[in-house]
């Protein structure tokens, strides 16, 4: 199976600490990956990578290679814009606009040019609909995006990446400031986005790895330790960091 | 709070797996030396049963709690299997006396091909084997079982054949094939507990039958 | 009593009387303007020019050269500012540089106003020969109300989260794309606000005009950019200090008084309102 995305030798560091130590992986197309490890040991910064977002903090070096369908995204004619727009992202925080809930979603397509009413019209509709909130709001979609629940939130955010038509989409602990009820929709939204897309998932809580996921990897203190599918590293680790980690003996 | 719980859980299993070896140990003797034993096993067996629904009750009530994952799904998944295995020990035992005594009267029945009392000592030499590799983890002893099981099956196989051809069918006789039939299960529980361990313990599914 | 109790009370009842007599000093200005120069205001006030020796008439071309200096302040000051705002918050790089540079314009902003006078006198007036004129003066204002431009935009530019930049890059917008969608049409309130803020402080100042854009009587309205005019603050100045019969134009005086103080005042609570407003409907 080809992979979607492929880390060769990755390594990340800000300043004079190195976050990211030499991770080669490759992700699947259409799948589910999910990264669990213990707080600190580099799983968001691992994302990141794969948007160049980590560029926005101060004293990034990245060294070695992400390739996407095959290129790689830190080569010389790579344009982070249109990787941004193939590889979308969902933060830890929904971080909806102070907009109205249509302009949120718009906001996509409208810096990409698309104006006409009917055409923004019917993106909105679909992409709401993809994100499982179409039908909590069809009847307020000028209202503010503030008002929404935590949970409508982030899927608000998630139609809002959607909009643009992505081919990945990268998770940072989407659920974690949410209540079980909201993180249970966001979860089974998870399985259905991944027909369309490729997922790929970092969390904090092992069960929803668990329940989520197609493949899991094990990061810590920056490495990757074990990467399996889900079901072989939850039943039978073969890294006896793993086994520890997913036993509770630590982090 | 897990590892609590699954402590208790091993401390149910241990002290059923000691219940169980008292009970085959009881029933072997009782049907060897022509003793009525029925009511102490029954009531041994009894005990065995309560404590297998209690040992399951338990490992749900973990896996609902916390979820478990890696070897700690793998222990509670297969101390369940574990706990079945434990109680037909006790039920197969009394079986065996239950047998002797409606059938025989416990009387002492003689063995015309001097197997069985082979065979109940290969058969005994399981069960310890297996509880023994229960109470360390041992999956090297575990896997020891597929021999002696083979074994245990070969005799079994072969009174079954001799006992086919026999001309007289007397009450002795339709007692021991009973209860050469009852060990072979005895036997049989004891390579799937064995598979269990090595199970918790590597990971492997294997088959020791 | 208890001295813990007591020392308390006697803290509090200075902080009390502090604060009364603040205000009260306010007051006292207040009313002494008022109730001297309220006589004198009227339409004819207002609207017509300076008669006689400025001992009758109006002060309409003063009113009027205030407007034009400070509309042109800020026809300078806001673009600038708010442009160079955006640089230092948006794009500027951490370190040294950006410091020394935050540090110069918080210092410009202490200059004293005769000095920013001189420099536009010497610059200005002189150097680039645009004469005493409403260009002079409105560049010299320009400079001096700069950093309150910049500063109360950068301020408001920081306000803004960085979960929104960060969620319009996450879309694939640009730097400049994410600034003017999603960063900018926030700001906007706040900058206005310090807009106003410094217009209001633009209206008042006194030497930097006297020294690059005023004559003291030009009964006729500026035809240009270039011409110099008359001013409300600079015709304070005069009336108060230089005028041949202080004594007779004292009402006058405080009537201009009142009505600088009146447009000064009406611009900070415009400001006011405009904040107050913008921090409720604020939802982020």
């Amino acid at each position: 199976m080809p992979a979607k995305i492929e880390t060769r030798d990755l390594s990340v560091s800000f300043g004079d600490v190195q976050a990211i130590k030499n991770i080669s992986m490759k992700i699947l197309a259409n799948r589910v990956t999910s990264i669990i490890g213990p707080s600190g040991c580099g799983k968001s910064t691992f994302i990141k990578s794969f948007n160049r977002m980590n560029e926005l903090a101060l004293n990034t070096r990245t060294t070695g290679e992400v390739l996407l369908d095959g290129k790689n995204i830190y080569g010389n004619n790579y344009d982070v814009v249109t990787l941004r727009k193939k590889v979308g992202m969902i933060f830890q925080k929904p971080n909806p606009f102070p907009k109205s809930i249509y302009d949120n979603v718009a906001y996509g397509p409208r810096i990409y040019g698309t104006r006409k009413k009917e055409a923004l019209d019917r993106i909105i509709e679909e992409n709401l609909k993809k994100a499982a909130l179409w039908d909590e709001v069809s009847d307020r979609l000028h209202s503010s995006a503030i008002d929404l629940s935590g949970g409508q939130q982030q899927r608000l955010c998630i139609a809002r990446a959607l909009a643009v038509e992505p081919e990945v989409i990268l998770m940072d602990e989407p659920c974690s400031a949410l209540d079980p009820i909201a993180t249970a929709k966001i979860e089974s939204l998870i399985r259905t986005l991944s027909l369309e897309y490729t997922v790929v998932i970092v969390t904090h809580n092992m069960q929803q790895a668990a329940r989520v996921s197609d493949y899991t990897s094990f990061l810590y203190l920056g490495e990757l330790i074990e990467y399996e599918s889900t079901k072989d590293i939850f039943e039978n680790p073969k890294n006896e960091l793993t086994e520890k980690y997913l036993t509770g003996k630590f982090g | 709070m897990l590892d609590v719980g699954l402590e208790r859980l091993t401390t149910i299993l241990l002290r059923m797996g000691e219940i169980a070896e008292e009970a085959v140990e009881l029933s072997i003797e009782g049907f060897l030396k022509g003793l009525d034993v029925s009511e102490r096993v029954r009531s041994l067996s009894e005990v065995l049963v309560d404590m297998s629904v209690d040992a399951e009750d338990k490992a749900f009530e973990l896996i609902a709690k916390y979820q478990p994952v890696a070897s700690d799904l793998r222990i509670i998944k297969s101390y369940v299997k574990i706990a079945h295995d434990l109680e037909r020990y006790g039920r197969y035992s009394w079986d065996i006396s239950f047998i002797h005594r409606r059938i025989a009267q416990s009387e002492r029945c003689e063995d015309p091909w001097a197997l069985i009392e082979g065979m109940t000592e290969k058969v005994m030499d399981m069960v310890h084997a297996s509880i023994e590799s229960l109470r360390n983890h041992d999956a090297e002893l575990a896997k020891k079982l597929a021999i002696t099981e083979n074994e245990v099956d070969e005799i079994y196989f072969k009174y079954l054949d001799l006992s086919a051809e026999a001309s007289i069918s007397t009450r002795c006789l339709i007692t021991n094939l009973l209860a050469v039939r009852y060990l072979e299960r005895i036997a049989d529980h004891a390579a799937y507990m064995g598979e269990s361990i090595v199970y918790v313990v590597t990971g492997e599914k294997v088959a020791l039958r | 009593m208890n001295t813990k109790l007591l020392k308390q009370r006697i803290y509090f009842q200075i902080f009390r009387i502090t604060t009364a007599s603040v205000i009260l000093f306010l007051f006292l200005m207040i009313w002494t303007f008022i109730s001297n120069g309220i006589g004198v205001i009227d339409w004819t006030f207002l609207t017509d020019i300076p008669r006689r020796g400025m001992t009758e008439g109006g002060i309409f071309p003063a009113i009027i050269g205030t407007i034009y200096l400070t509309l042109g302040a800020i026809a300078f000051a806001l673009p600038v500012g708010v442009a160079s705002a955006i640089y230092l918050v948006e794009y500027a790089h951490e370190g040294r540089l950006l410091r020394m540079i935050n540090s110069a314009i918080i210092n410009l902003a202490g200059v004293p106003s005769i000095v920013h006078g001189l420099f536009g006198f010497g610059l200005f007036v002189i150097f680039l020969n645009f004469g005493t004129s409403i260009l002079s003066g409105s560049l010299t204002l320009f400079l001096m109300i700069l950093p309150i431009v910049i500063s109360a935009s950068r301020e408001v530019l920081l306000s803004v989260p960085k979960s929104f930049r960060e969620g319009s890059l996450a879309l694939g917008a640009t730097k400049w794309q994410t600034i003017r969608h999603n960063v900018l049409p926030y700001a906007l309130p706040g900058v206005l606000t310090g807009t106003i803020l410094a217009v209001a402080r633009a209206a008042g100042e006194t030497a930097p005009i006297i020294l690059t854009a005023v004559f003291f009587f030009r009964p006729t309205l500026p035809k240009s950019m270039l011409d110099g005019t008359m001013a409300l603050a600079s015709h304070i100045y005069y009336m108060a200090t230089q005028h041949p019969n202080i004594a007779l134009v004292r009402p006058l005086t405080y009537g201009s008084i009142l009505v600088l103080l009146g447009i000064v005042l009406s611009l900070n609570l415009v400001a006011i309102v405009i904040r107050t407003r913008h921090r409720r409907r604020k939802n982020w």
